[in-house]
């Protein structure tokens, strides 16, 4: 019984002493290792690596010959925020890469004159993903100095790596500043855990990170559809957990600038943006008719562009950063949490890093370089909606400011006429999905019906749009405009025949004409016979419309 | 024929164990060379004599001709993690191996035979993997004091008083307190290959002083 005790001892003694050695590790290639790639006959540990004389002279005391330079690096070719200057492997970076490039017999060492052979036939390593072959460019950059210099051109970097992770000698970032070859005890023989990314986050400081979603976020998947951690080795269970990890691979990245896990940019998103992660289902809103067509596009958004893009674009990177994105709930024209840290430009078009008002974010894209066109033709033309938002303009909805127009009885409570409104409160996707303009079953990504075609027959639903904040029964009351049910129900006139939602430039209108967003549909509304096409205003809820309208001329007489 | 084949195993299996143990048969037995001209004494004589030794520090009865090469050290220079100081040059026993090992003095430079290298017949180290040569910056560092204080610096070390070869890493592989070649290797047994003194089979040698 004793002698049993003591054996249990000394069998168990070890066992711990090795808990965090080598030997316990599969880079124990000796036939005594744990893993399934190891040598038929070679007892020692050390000897794959290193010998105790006549070594390589990489330091230390290294026991294999140094693979070369003729690896694909990740430099500023593939990522144009990339701010370090790449150069070969180098240091410890080559010892890693003699066998895990895949070029060199894994029993090719200095000090036996014959390879070690191994189990299976193996010789050199077998592709899998700790293979990373000689194309670096979809791997984490190394071989590169990293300093307060380069910290200060990154802007996103720490002035230097903390704790655990080790710059070499020559303050170069090398397989060891992340990995330790001889102890695995965190996966992928990391230096230490990389829970919520900690490893990540000792050198790259990304502003707002720690307050992000996806940061903080518990949501977990829900298992359902693909698995969004696939690429992840061995995936936490939450977002907060995965943290960059989320998005990002360290190695073989399919979308090799940035490490994006994949190569598709939205679908980094949208493999945990389509309910099964987070709760809105946006992979559904991007299959609808009208949509910011994230889907149409491929390697043109790139995160240095200018606030106001050259080519005509859409990711979900152009609206949202992804690194400061967060929940907080915000009051127009304030941009909420979910669009925070995002460029824009501002109302008098100077470009912007970081919007305070949401509209500044829309005017990327929808102001001096107009990517999309006013869907109506109209009297006075203008695809430049910062221009049409002008708070100088003769009328405007109240987005960049409060309206000028104190009169607007239809306006439900508890907005007024000094209440200022989000773009998104028009444009957003349609149904119970995410606050956004991400897709929707009506043009213009409008978040409800607003029939513009045609002569539609008036309902709630017909113009939803425009009564989800002007009192339907206000409008058909004739409270504002005494015609209003007259037009509308009488003559099937849609409200976009005489309104121009967006607003009338000051330039371009004058208060005379073109207050209360008067700007006339030319489709259907035309000039009369001594060639006036215009609204004449007279006071409040007072004027009258020198135009024609299928067929009927409008005079002074017809005044209200 | 079985007899024959059973006792010829015997012999070769007693033979080889007692050739195991001491220094006869090993490659350091260079009693049988041919430049081994020594009358008597000619299997320890490369190395000791009995009388009138040279005074060389930490040299028992040294008969061997010493180096007067300058060594280059394997220091911080070789490998950024490496904390300890050596000194400018080995010392020690190390110094005792390197006067064959670094291939500068010839292999009969000794007292009754001092013949130098490049004399018509002073003997050369041959090329092979166990000439260290003078650049011992891809070796294992030697002549470094191994102590607690380099025990904190490196942190991948054992203590000095940890379990080594029957007594602990302080009693049995320093020498004034350093690492030289003879913490690893013993001249006089090659029971383990190498000359080294315990079995390296799972880099036991290795892992008795690195935590790895």
């Amino acid at each position: 019984m004793k002698t049993y005790l003591w054996l249990v001892i000394i069998l168990f003694v070890p066992v711990m002493a090795n808990s965090q050695s080598v030997a316990n590790t599969v880079h124990n290639l000796s036939v005594s290792g744990p893993g399934t790639i190891k040598a038929t006959n070679e007892n020692e540990i050390c000897i794959f690596c290193h010998t105790s004389h006549n070594s390589n002279p990489q330091s230390p005391l290294w026991n294999r010959s140094d693979p070369g330079s003729y690896y694909t690096l990740y430099d500023n070719a593939v990522s144009s925020s990339f701010q370090a200057t790449a150069g070969q492997p180098d240091g410890s970076s080559a010892m890693c890469l003699s066998c895990h490039d895949g070029t060199i017999a894994l029993g090719k060492v200095l000090s036996r004159p014959e390879e070690i052979s191994f189990g299976g036939g193996i010789t050199t390593m077998p592709i899998n993903k700790h293979n990373l072959k000689t194309d670096l460019s979809d791997d984490h950059p190394i071989s590169f100095i990293y300093d307060p210099a380069l910290a200060g051109k990154d802007g996103q970097l720490r002035a230097m790596p903390a704790f655990p992770t080790k710059l070499d000698r020559n303050s170069k970032v090398q397989c060891t500043s992340c990995h330790n070859p001889h102890k695995n005890n965190f996966t992928n023989f990391l230096a230490s855990s990389n829970q919520s990314s900690a490893l990540c986050i000792t050198c790259h400081d990304r502003t707002n990170w720690q307050t992000s979603s996806h940061q903080t976020s518990t949501a977990t998947w829900n298992g359902t559809g693909k698995n969004p951690w696939l690429h992840i080795d061995e995936p936490y269970a939450n977002v907060s957990q995965n943290a960059c990890e989320n998005c990002h691979s360290t190695h073989n990245a399919k979308g090799k600038a940035r490490l994006m896990k994949s190569q598709q940019e939205e679908n980094n998103c949208l493999d945990c943006h389509n309910g099964n992660v987070a709760n809105t289902n946006l992979e559904a809103d991007f299959v609808k008719t009208y949509t910011h067509g994230v889907y149409n596009y491929n390697g043109l958004h790139d995160p240095n562009e200018a606030a106001i893009p050259s080519a005509k674009h859409v990711e979900c990177a152009d609206c949202h950063n992804s690194h400061s994105a967060n929940a907080t709930n915000a009051s127009a024209p304030y941009a909420n949490g979910f669009i925070s840290g995002v460029k824009g430009v501002d109302q008098n078009g100077i470009a912007i890093n970081k919007i305070q008002y949401e509209y500044e974010l829309c005017y990327r894209c929808h102001s001096v370089n107009a990517f999309t066109t006013s869907s109506t033709a109209r009297k006075i033309e203008q695809n430049n909606v910062r221009i049409e938002f002008n708070t100088s303009n003769p009328s405007f909805h109240p987005i960049a400011g409060v309206g000028n127009n104190n009169n607007v009885p239809s306006l439900i409570s508890p907005l007024t006429t000094s209440s200022m409104i989000y773009c998104t409160d028009c444009h957003a996707s349609n149904g119970t999905s995410a606050s956004g303009p991400h897709g929707s079953i009506y043009p213009q990504i409008l978040k409800y019906k607003y029939e513009t075609i045609g002569s539609p027959i008036e309902s709630y639903s017909s113009y939803e749009l425009c009564y989800s904040c002007h009192n339907r029964n206000s409008i058909l009351n004739n409270d504002s405009f005494k015609e209003h049910n007259k037009h509308i129900r009488g003559q099937n006139t849609s409200c976009n025949v005489c309104h121009d939602p967006h607003g009338i430039s000051n330039s371009q209108g004058n208060n005379i004409n073109n207050s209360n967003l008067i700007n006339f549909d030319t489709k259907i509304v035309s000039s009369d016979a001594t060639g006036n096409l215009k609204f004449v205003d007279t006071g409040n809820n007072n004027g009258y419309c020198l135009i024609k309208c299928h067929g009927k001329t409008h005079t002074q007489n017809m005044s209200y | 024929m079985k007899k024959i084949s059973f006792i010829t195993l015997m012999l070769l299996a007693v033979t080889s164990m007692s050739f195991a143990q001491t220094i006869t048969g090993t490659p350091h037995d260079m009693s049988a060379q041919a430049w081994n001209t020594m009358a008597s004494n000619k299997l320890c004589g490369v190395c000791h004599t009995p009388h009138n030794a040279m005074a060389v520090s930490q040299a028992p009865l040294w008969s061997h001709t010493t180096s007067s090469t300058v060594y280059t050290m394997y220091t911080s220079a070789q490998s950024s993690t490496f904390n300890a100081t050596p000194g400018a040059a080995p010392g020690g026993n190390s110094l005792l191996c390197l006067s064959c090992h670094d291939g500068t003095v010839a292999l009969n430079n000794h007292i009754g035979n001092t013949l130098p290298l490049g004399s018509t017949l002073g003997v050369a180290y041959p090329t092979t993997t166990t000439l260290v040569g003078a650049a011992l910056t891809n070796d294992h560092p030697i002549s470094f004091t191994y102590d607690a204080a380099l025990v904190t610096a490196d942190g991948a070390l054992r203590p000095i008083t940890t379990a080594a070869l029957g007594g602990t890493i302080a009693t049995k592989m320093l020498f004034g307190g350093k690492m030289e070649c003879a913490s690893c290797h013993n001249p006089h047994n090659n029971q383990y290959t190498s000359f080294q003194r315990m079995t390296n089979n799972a880099s036991q040698l290795c892992l008795t002083c690195h935590i790895k």
